[in-house]
């Protein structure tokens, strides 16, 4: 059990992926301007990350070391492709809206990393949680600067007419608005982690 | 574990052609409902173009779809016609060109005497989300409707009063490049109508 806190605590909190490891920026800035959209490249990225931990931690004695970035590199792409298949089959209103950025995922920081840094070192079970949990600190960081965007830019949440009558910020449905967002939560992030820091070494001090 | 060549090797071979696999058979399972998708958003944008407003089911769509529609083949082009009581009523010719962004595709049809855009509508494009991609929004796209035109006068955004198209408020480079575009459909399928309508 103390294994599974600490991965849950590092992937939501401490090492997030996003405002921790500064992964994922290009989608975290590109895909949030409307909640649903958001979600599901949320639970493309999880399922991915999730799967493919589990399949490279399963093969891990298998594979060899000097090609080990290409084999993860196939695994991720197998599993980023299926999510994109059954999205054009089944949802094709937001294959389209996400366009491109679903086969970019493929090329995420955050999936290469966990499979350098944790699944091949660790074993199934644990890997696959790793993976998911490591997506899940990506879509709440995701999630919350898609909640601002949407809310603020277009008065909408997951598509649904608030009726508060206020003048919409175009800003909001800019990538632009994402930096500032993502640098405010980013600073956030960081203030907290150091103020903690700060409090432990003074309490080793004691 | 020290792994040699011959190991290597052979293991990312059967790697690939394992996973490959996997996606080759997901990928037939599903293919035919991707295809009818396909069709299906086609089939109901230019449908759309000839009628203002988009039919709410499937199966409606490719019911009117088969009575009215018919898809014509000028000079290795091709073009739908509308037809109504075996009379053609408009013509929808297909879309593409530049945006601010990217590709814009999507249908414009024009009335059978060939004098008037009947309606437009969008399939594909990048334009920004919220302010480009409002080209997608109803009040945009009705614009179009009813709007004479002729070959010899291009079509323009309205500016201090003249002209026949708004602009959206914060795209303006993106609703040039659609006016262009709907300028440069109608130069390329105008002339290859009136010869062989």
């Amino acid at each position: 059990m103390g294994e599974l806190k600490t991965v849950i605590y590092r992937n939501l909190w401490k090492e997030n992926p996003v405002i921790g490891q500064i992964l994922g920026i290009c989608s975290s800035l590109a895909v949030t301007n409307l909640l649903v959209n958001t979600l599901v490249m949320s639970i493309g990225v999880t399922f991915t990350l999730t799967l493919s931990a589990f399949v490279i931690s399963l093969l891990r004695n298998l594979i060899p070391q000097r090609i080990r970035m290409m084999v993860y590199t196939l695994i991720i792409a197998v599993f980023v492709i299926l999510v994109d298949i059954v999205l054009r089959a089944k949802f094709p209103d937001i294959s389209k809206a996400l366009g491109p950025y679903i086969g970019l995922i493929i090329t995420n920081c955050i999936l290469m990393g966990r499979m350098e840094a944790f699944a091949q070192k660790n074993k199934p079970s644990l890997a696959m949680l790793d993976g998911f949990f490591s997506g899940l600190g990506y879509s709440i960081i995701l999630m919350t600067i898609a909640f601002v965007r949407e809310f603020l830019g277009f008065g909408t949440i997951f598509g649904i007419e608030l009726g508060l009558n206020f003048e919409k910020w175009t800003i909001m449905v800019t990538p632009a608005a994402a930096f500032f967002l993502l640098a405010i939560l980013i600073w956030i992030g960081n203030n907290r982690m150091a103020a903690r820091e700060i409090k432990s070494k003074e309490e080793v001090a004691k | 574990m020290k792994k040699g060549y011959t190991f290597t090797i052979l293991f990312i071979f059967v790697v690939t052609a394992f996973f490959t696999s996997i996606l080759a058979v997901a990928n037939s399972y599903y293919q035919d409902d991707i295809n009818e998708n396909e069709a299906l958003s086609n089939r109901r944008s230019v449908m759309y173009s000839f009628m203002g407003y988009y039919e709410e089911t499937d199966d409606k769509v490719n019911s009117i779809y088969d009575t009215h529609v018919e898809e014509l083949e000028i000079d290795g082009e091709f073009v739908y016609a509308y037809i109504e009581n075996s009379e053609v009523t408009a013509y929808t010719l297909p879309m593409s060109g530049s945006g601010l962004w990217g590709t814009i595709t999507g249908y414009l049809a024009v009335s059978d005497d060939l004098s008037k855009i009947v309606g437009i509508d969008f399939m594909s494009h990048s334009e920004t989300p919220g302010l480009g991609a409002r080209i997608d929004e109803e009040w945009f796209k009705k614009q179009f409707q009813n709007l004479s035109f002729s070959l010899n006068s291009k079509l323009s955004l309205i500016n201090q009063g003249e002209g026949d198209i708004d602009a959206i408020t914060g795209a303006t480079t993106t609703s040039r490049y659609v006016v262009q575009l709907v300028d440069n459909t109608l130069e390329k399928y105008i002339k290859l109508l009136e010869v062989n309508r």
